[in-house]
């Protein structure tokens, strides 16, 4: 049977009709072969349109349509249906030429438009007798939707998917759902709190048994297509059990302060945190990063960043027991240690590293050893004896007799200490420290023996047979007499030879480390080895054997190096206190150099600490904790859940105003973003709600209200150097703020707003500016240039547009209005899901217009404001939309994919198995009976990997056909 | 004498670039009408024999267009692209033709001004080379 085509051009009104000369073009492709009707119509798209094809493929028995109108991705679907009514295949039948967007639109000149639509009409012609017959495959949809983004867009979507009975999954990356909108204080321009509308909308969201809530969670890979969506969630470690009652006393002992980001920095939280009181869910979380580099450092592993958090806080006697878990002499240690842990602190990348030592030093000076309480201790019957007092006899009696041993010391001379004594002048270590730290030790219950020489007056012999079963030796092995014991071991260098892991010396039961076993080395690298040998010695006295500590793999895994990020804002420290550099100071007589902080000075320095580890793993908080719902230890689980549909609604990121430095934001300490302004203005922010100046000295603290501010709108919103786009929410914001100052503090309050124009476009939203002009508030028509300080105020300078005038005004506070920005991490989300962005970098939707929500990827659908600027009522609006559309897919139950997939035509296929490799879907398996490829077309998506290989020609994309592509090139190139 | 109007085949991809081009239009930016496009699912289903084929057939310039690196609608269709566009340069010579002829570019579906610009440049750049002197009868 011949073909018989149908060639339709639009006029689209005027759109195609003005720079195309469609009746010509029709003229033209009515001479083609097989063209048997050709016409044109002024909105072939229209009924009237569609039934004219209709009607002609019935009457002129049509076998092909072409339509030249608009782009494919508007109308093809239109159209294919219209031939599909009359009885043909819609991919047989049906080809569309774009003669409106590459056409009309593009092209100057008439007869240049003319022409090119002649030959693009032409190439359909040719390209369309090829094409065949195609049915696409039906799929059942998974009646899931994935939720991504806990804010009042994915809230609501979440509430209207569950509340229609389909399941929401709702993952969230903080903590906490509720998003920008719980942030805020009052929401205009009805000016009801954010909370009261907004925290229901949490709480029902976590009540819902419709809704799955994966907090603190990320999606990390989605496979699969519409109705059929893998997703593979990462549910990062919270460290907090579900059975956490969120009273909060872990957070009472937590040492480690950080800026808390739900109130931008305006306030500090610990590292076991809830963002807000009002958290859903309501379980805390540890922040958690890598160990910090001055506590993996440290040869005996203390807990640095946990001590200097404590005296930070006052905490001193907290700060030395969590000192002393490792070193059993904190003042000692304090003065004389190296600190390699200050060669690696990260603060050192800003200022100076954090006087780590003087810390401890300070610490321990601040606790009167006499009275500082001993630990309960559970005595056990084994006895151990300690030959020498030096930094490893010392430790290894002390951490011995915690476990409860019976533990004696033997000393040459009259008194304890050893080397820390004998090699340390009293300039740098008085003598007293270390007294009052020996005999704090020595109240634990160690018994003591001076006077007794090792060797002359005791030997290892008459010990055991004094019934001590485990002997641990810390003598100069360089003297004398230990080269007399019998069956002890020496090294060429007149040291003990011990065995690396266990610390057992060549007689059995006999241990030794730290400056026995090495050449004299600083005592933290002493007390190190004492503890690998306090572990050793428990083991053998309690299994009577080694073999667990042989058997331990030798040396850890290093711990990784991903810390906490350094604060952007971070600026040098403003004063380093002086005391500490007077050691250099020569002194005349034998006190101490080095007088040391003062309770101020430390804290301030302590203060300086980046808790680079986030939690410092002190683990105080799993004492505190009554329901014993902390596991430090709780891996980060990862979850594939099945979806049929996605809800894409991650929000906007506040633009940092800092680069524009002519507003001086984080330099004038009375410059407030938006975000900070709404934390001051709520009642969980770091003022309880009043709006108070910040203390120009202590960002933290507030003093008083301000007499005057100044909101200046439009600050990096329809700039050409920020974003071209309008903000949509900053002028309603802005006058919110105006009525708020007033509000809160005082109606003699000068309120000034700067803006471009004033956009109050939505219901209630010019009457809002109305009452807020109204109540006496300035608008300024002028985008401020710069802020000053002047005379301790803050002196805004601005064009003022309507009297054509320059105006200084010196105000107590100025808010800027900051931009929404698209995330700073949009385009991997957007990779992740498959979605493009637009040129303002938010989410692009399928069309501005009448598909609002959708995206290029089927079943992938927008909410909110990653899609574009929005206020709550739109979003909420938007949020709907997106339900409405994944619950439609989830109502009709199946979903139709395109046909156009791959196909390897058995007969030609060689077998080279190329395409195998080639296929990212892996799709394509071989089939050995008949030594031929073939493709699984559930899993194809055809994107022709295969077939633009084929070495032999087998594989074709079905649509997409060699024959296909061929005969459109002849059809472009013959014209 | 008459100024030479090139023939550019452009094979872009249906995620993005196509979508430029009708971004491109919405926006009215006008280009020359030497470009021809045809729609193609992904700059990976663009067999080096449709280059070839153009081109023996009388284009006088190919511009393949796909999806920025990494944004990839099939995964890495445009990185196939990207090695098989490089393999066929080296061959192109051996057919007659000059290498710069074929260009293979990267425009995302917001980028309508690039696209413009663009095709505009190919368009000057072929125009540059001139007429494609080989006429084979080679038949693929």
């Amino acid at each position: 049977m011949s073909e018989r085509i149908g060639f339709y051009i639009c006029h689209c009104g005027i759109n195609i009709a003005y720079r195309v000369r469609v009746k010509e073009v029709a003229e033209y492709v009515a001479t083609l072969p097989n063209v048997v009707i050709s016409r044109d119509y002024l909105f072939m798209c229209s009924d009237p349109g569609q039934e004219l094809i209709e009607k002609d493929i019935r009457a002129h028995g049509l076998t092909r349509v072409i339509v030249a109108s608009c782009s494919p991705r508007m109308h093809e679907k239109t159209f294919r249906t219209a031939c599909e009514r009359a009885g043909l295949n819609p991919y047989r039948a049906f080809h569309m030429v774009s003669v409106r967007e590459q056409v009309s639109w593009v092209t100057e000149n008439e007869d240049a438009a003319t022409q090119k639509a002649k030959i693009l009409a032409g190439a359909g012609v040719a390209r369309v007798i090829h094409q065949q017959d195609l049915t696409p495959a039906t799929f059942p949809v998974c009646t899931n939707t994935l939720v991504v983004g806990g804010g009042i867009a994915g809230m609501q979507a979440s509430l209207d998917i569950a509340s229609a009975g389909f399941k929401a999954y709702l993952v969230e990356r903080q903590p906490t759902i509720g998003g920008h909108m719980l942030q805020y204080d009052k929401t205009f321009p009805t000016l009801d709190c954010a909370a009261c509308i907004g925290t229901p909308k949490m709480v029902s969201v976590g009540q819902e048994p419709n809704i799955e809530l994966l907090s603190y969670s990320e999606v990390e890979e989605v496979n699969g297509f519409i109705g059929n969506f893998q997703v593979t969630i990462r549910k990062k470690a919270r460290f907090i059990k579900d059975n956490c009652t969120g009273c909060g006393e872990c957070e009472k002992v937590c040492p480690v302060v950080i800026p808390n980001e739900w109130d931008v920095g305006t306030k500090l939280r610990k590292a076991v945190y809830r963002p807000f009181p009002q958290a859903v869910p309501i379980t805390y979380c540890i922040e958690k990063y890598d160990q910090a580099p001055c506590i993996r450092t440290c040869p005996a592993g203390t807990n640095v960043q946990g001590y200097v958090g404590l005296i930070r806080l006052g905490r001193y006697e907290d700060a030395i027991r969590l000192i002393m878990q490792k070193i059993p002499l904190p003042g000692t240690l304090g003065r004389i240690c190296p600190a390699p842990c200050e060669k690696v602190c990260r603060r050192k990348k800003v200022d100076i590293p954090v006087a780590i030592r003087e810390l401890k030093r300070f610490a321990a000076d601040q606790v009167d050893f006499s009275s500082f309480p001993v630990p309960e201790i559970k005595d056990c019957p084994e006895k151990i004896a300690v030959v020498g007092s030096g930094p490893s006899g010392l430790s290894v009696a002390y951490y011995l007799r915690l476990k409860g041993y019976q533990v004696t010391i033997f000393e040459e001379l009259d008194v304890l200490g050893g080397i820390l004594r004998a090699d340390t002048p009293d300039s740098r270590l008085p003598s007293s420290v270390l007294d009052n730290e020996i005999n704090y030790l020595l109240r634990h219950g160690i018994h003591v023996k001076t006077g007794t020489a090792f060797g002359s007056d005791i030997d290892i012999d008459d010990l055991q047979q004094q019934g001590f079963s485990g002997i641990f030796l810390d003598i100069d092995t360089r003297k004398s007499a230990p080269t007399q014991i019998p069956g002890l071991k020496l090294t060429k260098k007149n040291l003990l030879q011990v065995d690396p892991k266990t610390f057992q010396t060549s007689l059995p039961g006999v241990f030794a480390a730290g400056n026995p076993i090495t050449k004299p080395a600083a005592a933290i690298k002493a007390i190190k080895s004492a503890h690998k040998a306090v572990e050793a010695i428990h083991c053998y006295i309690q299994n009577d054997t080694l073999e667990n500590i042989e058997k331990k793999p030798g040396k850890k895994k290093p711990s990784g190096t991903n810390w906490k990020p350094l604060p952007p804002e971070l600026k040098k420290a403003p004063e380093i206190p002086t005391s500490r550099l007077a050691l250099d100071k020569k002194t005349k007589n034998f006190d101490e150099a080095n007088p040391g902080f003062d309770e101020t000075e430390a804290r301030k320095e302590a203060s300086r600490c980046l808790n680079c580890g986030g939690c410092c793993e002190c683990k105080l908080c799993v004492e505190a904790c009554e329901a014993k719902a902390i596991d430090h230890d709780m891996p980060e689980e990862k979850e594939i859940i099945n979806v049929g549909s996605i809800i894409v609604a991650t929000g906007f990121d506040p633009l940092d105003p800092s680069p524009m430095t002519q507003y001086g934001y984080g330099r004038l300490a009375n410059v407030f973003t938006n975000l900070e302004f709404e934390r001051l203005s709520n009642a969980t922010g770091p003022t309880g709600g009043k709006l108070l100046k910040r203390d120009v000295k202590n960002p933290l603290n507030f003093t008083d209200p301000p007499k005057s501010a100044a909101i200046l709108h439009c600050i990096g919103s329809r700039d050409i150097n920020y974003h071209e786009y309008c903000s949509r929410t900053c002028c309603m914001y802005a006058l919110k703020y105006a009525h708020l100052l007033k509000d809160k503090c005082g109606h003699d309050t000068q309120v000034y707003n700067f803006y471009i124009d004033m956009r109050c476009f939505g219901k209630g939203y010019e009457e809002f500016y109305k009452r807020v002009q109204n109540e006496g508030v300035k608008m300024i028509r002028g985008k401020a240039a710069r802020i000053e300080e002047k005379e301790g105020m803050l002196c805004v300078t601005a064009e003022d547009t309507l009297s054509d005038s320059m105006v200084e005004i010196s105000v107590d506070m100025v808010i800027l209005c900051t931009a929404m920005e698209p995330r700073s991490d949009i385009a991997q989300v957007a990779r992740t899901f498959g979605i493009a962005t637009g040129g303002d970098g938010f989410f692009l939707e399928e069309h501005p217009k009448l598909e609002p929500v959708s995206t290029a990827s089927s079943g992938v659908f927008l909410a909110g404001a990653c899609q574009g600027p929005k206020d709550i009522p739109d979003t909420v609006a938007q949020a709907k939309g997106a339900a409405s559309e994944a619950m439609a897919l989830s109502a009709t139950g199946k979903v139709s994919v395109a046909p156009m997939i791959s196909y390897i035509d058995p007969d030609i296929c060689i077998g080279c198995r190329m395409c195998i490799e080639l296929c990212p879907y892996s799709a394509i398996e071989f089939n050995e009976r008949t030594q031929t490829s073939e493709i699984n077309e559930a899993v194809c998506k055809g994107c022709g990997s295969c077939s633009a290989h084929c070495p032999s020609g087998a594989a074709k994309v079905k649509h997409f056909t060699d024959k296909q592509i061929f005969s459109e090139i002849t059809g472009l190139l013959a014209g | 004498m008459e100024t030479f109007e090139p023939t550019i085949v452009g094979f872009f991809c249906n995620w993005c670039t196509y979508t430029a081009a009708d971004l491109a239009g919405t926006s009215r930016l006008s280009y020359p009408p030497n470009i021809k496009i045809i729609r193609m699912m992904c700059t990976g289903m663009v067999d080096p024999k449709y280059i070839i084929k153009a081109l023996l057939e009388g284009a006088d310039g190919v511009l393949i267009s796909g999806c920025h690196p990494g944004d990839c609608h099939y995964i890495n269709g445009n990185y196939k692209a990207r090695r098989r566009v490089k393999l066929l340069k080296t061959i192109l010579d051996q057919f007659g033709f000059e290498e710069e002829r074929v260009r293979l570019t990267w425009i995302g579906a917001s980028d309508g001004i690039q696209l413009s610009e663009t095709i505009n440049q190919v368009v000057e750049q072929v125009k540059a080379l001139g007429p494609v002197e080989t006429k084979t009868g080679m038949v693929i």
